[in-house]
């Protein structure tokens, strides 16, 4: 068997690792009411270096999420809200000439920065979102020929509403693929609500969103570092082999029109290590993969007509691969 | 009937300018008609409609009344055909007599007749009874029941289209927070769905869809009937011979009178003198004296017996071969065989029936469904995970087995035995069947639901390592491995071999 092992996770490291991650999650979840699968999902994104499209009507407290994850590593947050007028250097900057001095200087945009939100990303046209898919494949950004570097780590969280299509532009699925992960925020229920009611209403005044009970429990360092340690947990050929049966049947599954590329096998590897981390564990198991395939896999797929107009979803495909791709044999 | 005073234009019509006619009869009288059936016919089925608790009862009801109340369309059309558009008060006065009379035959014997708008015009006008009624229909039905029967089909399928047109309509305009909720519909559930009052609009929609379809349909059959009349009886014929007659008439009264009397006088004069020369005296008849009613038949059997009178008429129809009628001759002998498939028919028929029934009963709650559900019985897996867990794989003491392997260094083996006999374990009581999708996790939420908490805190346990050793390469530690060995016979002691 041809096992790709890096260096080892040692025991100490992997519970230092874990400790800390599992403190991440439990600070955001001090403000962020209910939606624990989907602070965790954010988190999965977050140690696997990647990046989020978040669906789901507005109000859901995805800024909240975001204000919150940023605190919790000291990290900077910016947040762009995309409409069709919006032009790329809005996002990534621009050179502007100053008089007094006579020279140019570079304004940057709020894509410099460790968490972007970009808030309905689907409003902006199609050269906006480009530039920032660059951005988030790259990891830098080009102005006036010259490149420059983002500050690690960097996670965009972009927002599309699921229902308002009137006046967007959907992306492509080459771009929708560049997302790690797809996460539908549904509403929380009825106790969730009312304690967030409680919450945000006690003793304040408007509607600042509030993040100070959120501790800091580490620094940009450590979450590189952390992000580090997700990427040498090990994960056996055959459990690989699991993930890729799994992307390969969305290919040839019944009423699905186009499937997973070979970055949905990459993806589904590489959030099932965060999971295992999560979870304390220094090795992933199929059912780490298992567990994450719904958010990985949905925005890969793309269904049928007739499979979409029986009120399939894609979701709902992806258990049906979930259930027949058989778990891997010793 | 006073056939010169028709308004209508008798010709042989097809079938198709038949309903064009009964299009074009409704525009003229349309006012008549309706008011007369805004009269007699909507009130009831308001009535039915409104105070019948179950729909499909009422339905039911009005439409075994359909018959009984296409009679309205048809008497206003058949007094406006012959130039008199009875008023309101007329239509009261006359009609509610004929359809007392026809009250009964219309729900026993026309109901059940596709054809039925054909023949009921004549049982309204004619007014015959019993047997003189029966060969009067078929007569009428003899070229004319195939047009009835598709006029009949098309103006359901125009009132089911009309219907469903006008509740999606209803459905559009109706503000979200007085949409009835069709989740329980949409579940399967029929007996839970509460329309309110958007089932008293439905109702009134299909009440306008019949009034429109229900009138048009009785008027075709009015249209179908007296085309069928003018062909039988040649009415065309007689009115066409009326007006020629007219029209003679018209001409004769432009020469002299007297002129004209006085030359066939003449004329009629010198031919009788010349016949009575001729004829013997013994021979001479009567000329007022008529032939009796038996000689008149005998003379009305020479006419018929006439090459003119002989017409021959082919039809062609499937029927079923009579007993005997080939097999004698040699040629092959289907009797069996159509017997057996005319059982077959009859036997298919009346399952239909008997399932369109049950279907009925069952959409109106009167009886339920009931599948019994009978579990499935799964050949036992031999297999899970790779894993042999047929019992007879596995040794007899599995803990004691497990803690030799573990001593002697065989992390892997140990672990995967425990976990391997623990899966047979399981298996063997039904507590567990996975998938072949499921993994590790899965079983255990199996365990979770269907076993002991104790033995699935066990199989917890003994999952979570062998998942370490099974996906890390690495050994759980000794106390913990040694503890699950010692523990397992205590946990699956009962069903151990």
């Amino acid at each position: 068997m041809n096992e790709v092992q890096a260096v080892v996770v040692t025991d100490e490291e992997l519970a230092r690792a874990s400790e800390r991650v599992v403190r991440m999650r439990t600070e955001v979840g001090r403000v962020v009411i209910g939606q624990a699968e989907e602070v965790e999902q954010v988190l999965l994104a977050f140690l696997a270096g990647g990046h989020v499209l978040i669906e789901g009507v507005p109000g859901l407290g995805k800024t909240l999420l975001v204000l919150a994850l940023a605190r919790t590593f000291g990290g900077k947050f910016a947040r762009v809200q995309f409409t069709p007028d919006l032009m790329p250097s809005d996002v990534t900057g621009h050179v502007v000439y100053e008089g007094a001095s006579g020279t140019f200087r570079l304004r940057r945009g709020p894509a410099f920065t460790n968490l972007l939100l970009a808030d309905e990303i689907n409003r902006a046209s199609a050269k906006t979102q480009s530039a920032l898919l660059e951005v988030m494949q790259e990891g830098q950004i080009t102005i006036e020929g010259e490149a420059t570097a983002l500050t690690p780590p960097f996670m965009t969280l972009a927002t599309q509403n699921p229902i308002e299509q009137e006046g967007t532009y959907p992306l492509p699925e080459a771009q929708l693929d560049r997302f790690l992960l797809k996460i539908v925020v549904d509403y929380p229920s009825l106790d969730e609500e009312t304690r967030i009611v409680e919450l945000v209403t006690a003793g304040r005044t408007g509607g600042q969103l509030e993040v100070s009970a959120v501790q800091r429990v580490c620094t940009a360092e450590d979450v590189l570092a952390l992000q580090a340690t997700v990427a040498r947990l090990t994960v056996l050929e055959r459990v690989r082999e699991y993930a890729v049966r799994i992307v390969r049947e969305t290919r040839t599954w019944r009423g699905v029109a186009m499937g997973a590329g070979p970055r949905g096998g990459i993806s589904l590897v590489r959030v099932a290590r965060a999971k295992a981390l999560l979870e304390g564990r220094g090795f992933v198991t199929p059912d780490d993969i298992k567990a994450v395939a719904l958010p990985v896999l949905r925005h890969r797929l793309t269904l049928a007509p007739e499979l979409e107009l029986e009120g399939v979803t894609t979701d709902d495909v992806l258990r049906s691969i979930l259930q027949k791709v058989e778990a891997p044999r010793e | 009937m006073q056939l010169e005073r028709i308004s209508l234009a008798l010709r042989p019509r097809t079938g198709h300018e038949c309903l064009d006619l009964a299009a074009a009869m409704l525009r003229s009288w349309g006012g008549a008609i309706f008011a007369a059936w805004s009269v007699l016919v909507l009130p009831v089925c308001l009535l039915f409609l409104l105070a019948v608790e179950r729909a499909w009862l009422a339905l039911f009801l009005l439409w075994m009344l359909r018959p009984l109340f296409e009679l309205v369309p048809v008497f206003v059309a058949s007094r406006a055909a012959f130039g008199a558009v009875p008023s309101l008060q007329v239509t009261l006065r006359d009609l509610p007599r004929s359809l007392w009379r026809l009250a009964l035959v219309c729900v026993v014997r026309y109901r059940w007749m596709p054809w039925r708008a054909l023949v009921t015009p004549a049982a309204l006008l004619e007014g015959s009874t019993g047997r003189k009624r029966a060969v009067r229909e078929r007569e009428l039905r003899r070229s004319g029941s195939g047009d009835a029967v598709l006029a009949a089909c098309c103006f359901l399928a125009l009132e089911v289209g009309l219907f469903v047109q006008g509740v999606l309509l209803l459905w559009f305009f109706t503000p979200g927070e007085l949409a009835p909720d069709l989740a329980p519909f949409e579940a399967g559930d029929f007996g839970e769905v509460r329309l309110g009052w958007f089932a008293v609009g439905m109702k009134l929609v299909w009440l306008a869809s019949y009034s429109v379809c229900g009138v048009l349909h009785a008027l075709a059959g009015f249209a179908l009937y007296l085309n069928q009349r003018s062909r039988l009886e040649g009415w065309d014929v007689e009115l066409a011979f009326r007006r020629l007659g007219a029209r003679a008439a018209q001409v004769l009264r432009r020469v002299p009178v007297v002129a004209v009397l006085a030359f066939a006088l003449l004329v009629t004069l010198a031919r009788s003198q010349e016949t009575t020369e001729r004829t013997p005296e013994s021979s001479r008849e009567p000329a007022a004296v008529a032939p009796s009613r038996q000689d008149a038949a005998e003379i009305a059997r020479e006419v018929l017996a006439h090459a003119d009178f002989d017409t021959t008429e082919t039809r062609t129809r499937f029927r079923f071969p009579r007993a005997g009628g080939r097999g004698d001759n040699g040629a092959l002998d289907l009797d069996v065989l159509a017997y057996v498939l005319q059982f077959l028919g009859w036997a298919l028929l009346v399952a239909l029936l008997v399932g369109v029934v049950v279907m009925i009963l069952r959409m109106a709650g009167l009886i339920e469904w009931r599948v019994a559900s009978r579990p499935k019985l799964a050949p036992p897996r031999t297999h899970v995970f790779g894993l042999d867990v047929r019992p007879e794989s596995l040794p007899e003491d599995i803990g004691a087995r497990a803690r030799e392997l573990w001593l002697a260094g065989d992390a892997a083996g140990a672990m995967g035995l425990l976990y391997r006999g623990a899966l047979s374990r399981l298996i063997a009581t039904g507590a567990l069947a996975p998938d072949p999708g499921d993994t590790e996790r899965d079983c255990v939420e199996h365990v979770r639901r269907l076993d002991s908490v104790e033995r699935f805190g066990f199989f917890a346990s003994v999952t979570s390592a062998w998942l370490v050793c099974a996906y890390s390469r690495r050994r759980p530690d000794d106390a913990t491995a040694l503890a699950l060995c010692d523990a397992w016979g205590q946990h699956f002691r009962r069903e151990a071999t």
